[in-house]
């Protein structure tokens, strides 16, 4: 490209764009001493005012028909433009969550309509198993899959007194499956939620919280009433119902008998309506939700380990409504095997019990009252054997640990009692409505045994996190 | 809610459609048929282009300038009906007879006596000649870039290779004369 070429390119673009000062400048004065590039430059504004003589021609007025028929068509609705004017994209995008919301509501009301959730009717085993809630049959058949098409996960499943209905926990909130199916969540929070209870008339649940809230509401959702704050610490579990429904035993913390002035775990009463009554019963470690008797005895377990870092307590306290717990617990001695204590006492006549198994892990763990509160089932550790305790005392071995899937798992150790409390966790055995049958966790799944017969047969195994037995329906 | 139907055809009715063509359609008839490798093509395209003109005002899509946009929308139909011509000469040639096809020039200036100018233009490519006519019908450089769709500087260009030719070719022709 010459020079020549460039100032005729800028000569060109001159004639239809405003070009700089400087190019003005160069052109000028390159046209001044360049008579070619002057003669392009005359010659192309000659050319084109040349074509602005050329003549013209008018277009036929035919051409313009189309266009008028266009015009005077009839308008569809559909062609005119919908026009958004500043601030209607805040309305359509108000329009879009609407239409959302409107086909979540859709959805909901399908599931509603899920017939998968309907409670049968008769004798089940609720259980709950890696966020899946299920029913089964005592004999572990029939097998029913209440979460199938849902993605909320359920766990902690019990049924309330009269068997009508479940209470569970569904994605950390509170809710109630009723015998139609319908799912309603009691609460809708970021607190998560843990160990519903129902109370003996089946009007209240009460729950624990990740703040180490104990709390109660009505059944149907309203009336939402803590009873714990949480301000003693962060531990509150297991709320478990007196019979009579005005008091309900937890574990919790105290600060008041701690040998040290620390917080420490304790079992815990408050009545229904906040009132908490005296100062807990000290346990260095936690136990298994308490368990009451319809005479307003509690059954509970824990470890005070004064005695040895394994030390076991399992105490039986005369009814809540005393004001003070006893404190002074008899401690029976074991024998040098470390085996059960040669004799237990006659529960129905004490007011407080113990059995303290010194340095050698063994001891009772996770008691609950049969239905009639004629005697106890317990797990011995530490091999997790199902016992039942007679009311004068006697200690009978139900199963032997026979179950599979805890031989291939393993029994707890000490040591791994020591280091994460494993043998706290350990949920009581639940009892059939009969009094004749126990429902109880094993390392992975659950057994049931007749307590009788002392047959055990596994049901589930996998992973259970929650099991309660279906009390006879009213 | 603010979100309305507005019906945004003010300027659409038989009258104003009338109207827009008086206004434009010498200019644009004109450019047509000098760019148009015949008249019938020309007509084709300034139909077309008031037509679509009509159909976008319905749609709502008023041109903010009218005879730009007329400009552009002629010249592109034209552009798409040389393609099709290209496509249908080769398949001509194939068969081995020629249709009875005026050379452009001869078709657009039928018995009008051309000047020099005017026969090298009808030698240019397609761009070029519609670069330069819309230069004479008096658009700006940016206008016409934004009609054909181009950037202002390979507008220059298009415009400088156009003029050059232009000049060439006339220069070519009165040196033989």
């Amino acid at each position: 490209v010459t020079r020549h070429d460039t100032i005729r390119a800028l000569a060109s673009a001159e004639l239809d764009f405003e070009l700089s000062a400087t190019d003005r400048t160069e052109v000028t004065n390159h046209l001044a001493d360049c008579s070619a590039c002057r003669r392009f430059r005359e010659g192309i504004g000659r050319d084109a005012e040349n074509a602005r003589q050329w003549p013209r021609w008018d277009a036929p007025r035919s051409l313009l028909a189309p266009a008028m028929v266009a015009a005077t068509a009839p308008r569809s609705l559909f062609r005119d433009r919908l026009v958004l004017r500043p601030g209607s994209a805040f309305v359509v995008v108000l329009l879009i969550l609407a239409a959302l919301i409107g086909a979540a509501l859709a959805v909901g009301a399908w599931r509603l309509l899920d017939r998968s959730l309907v409670l049968p009717t008769g004798d089940w085993i609720a259980y709950s198993s890696e966020g899946r809630l299920l029913l089964v049959r005592p004999d572990g058949m029939g097998r029913v899959d209440l979460a199938t098409g849902r993605t909320n996960r359920m766990t902690e499943p019990v049924w309330s007194p009269d068997g009508q209905h479940l209470a569970l926990i569904v994605d950390h909130d509170v809710a109630v499956l009723d015998a139609d199916g319908r799912l309603a969540k009691l609460t809708n929070d970021d607190v998560r939620e843990v160990d519903p209870a129902w109370s003996p008339d089946g009007a209240w649940l009460a729950f624990g919280t990740d703040l180490g809230t104990i709390e109660i509401v009505r059944a149907g959702g309203m009336d939402r009433r803590v009873l714990i704050d949480g301000s003693d610490g962060p531990l509150a579990r297991w709320p478990s119902w007196s019979a009579d429904g005005q008091v309900i035993a937890f574990l919790g913390s105290d600060r008041t008998d701690s040998p040290d002035g620390t917080r420490f775990t304790s079992l815990r009463e408050v009545r229904v309506d906040g009132t908490l009554m005296g100062p807990g019963f000290y346990l260095q470690r936690g136990g298994a939700r308490p368990s009451w008797r319809g005479d307003g005895r509690l059954v509970f377990d824990g470890c005070m380990c004064k005695g040895g870092p394994h030390s076991v307590v399992w105490s039986i306290l005369e009814s809540a409504l005393v004001a003070a717990p006893p404190r002074s617990v008899s401690v029976n001695g074991l024998g040098p095997d470390g085996g059960d204590p040669p004799t237990t006492p006659a529960f129905d006549s004490i007011t407080s019990w113990s059995l303290d198994a010194v340095g050698s892990w063994v001891g009772y763990r996770s008691p609950s009252w049969s239905p009639d509160g004629s005697r106890m089932a317990a797990i011995r550790a530490p091999s997790f054997e199902l016992v039942v305790i007679a009311p004068d005392g006697t200690v009978r071995l139900v199963a032997d640990a026979p179950f599979a899937v805890l031989a291939t798992g393993g029994p707890a150790s000490p040591a791994a009692a020591e280091a994460g409390g494993e043998v706290s966790s350990i949920a009581p055995p639940v009892w059939a409505p009969d009094g004749q049958r126990v429902a109880y966790q094993v390392n992975r799944g659950f057994a049931i045994a007749d307590v009788d017969g002392g047959r055990a047969v596994v049901v589930h195994a996998e992973l259970v996190d929650g099991l309660d037995w279906r009390p006879t329906q009213r | 809610v603010i979100v309305a139907v507005e019906r945004v055809v003010a300027g659409v009715s038989p009258a104003s459609i009338e109207a827009v063509f008086e206004d434009f359609q010498r200019d644009l008839f004109t450019y047509a048929v000098r760019l148009a490798p015949d008249r019938a093509a020309a007509e084709d395209a300034v139909q077309t282009a008031f037509l679509e003109l009509v159909r976008a005002n319905r749609a709502g899509r008023q041109p903010d300038n009218v005879r730009a946009w007329l400009y552009r929308v002629c010249g592109n139909e034209l552009r798409g009906a040389a393609r099709r011509r290209r496509v249908a000469d080769r398949w001509r040639s194939l068969i081995g007879r020629r249709a009875d096809i005026d050379p452009p020039e001869v078709a657009v200036l039928g018995r009008e006596r051309r000047d020099d100018v005017e026969v090298v233009l009808a030698s240019l490519p397609f761009n070029q000649r519609r670069a330069f006519l819309l230069s004479v019908d008096g658009f700006s450089g940016p206008e016409i870039a934004r009609i054909l769709g181009r950037s202002d500087a390979a507008t220059r260009i298009l415009l400088f290779r156009a003029r050059s030719a232009i000049r060439l070719g006339v220069e070519r022709m009165e040196a033989d004369r």
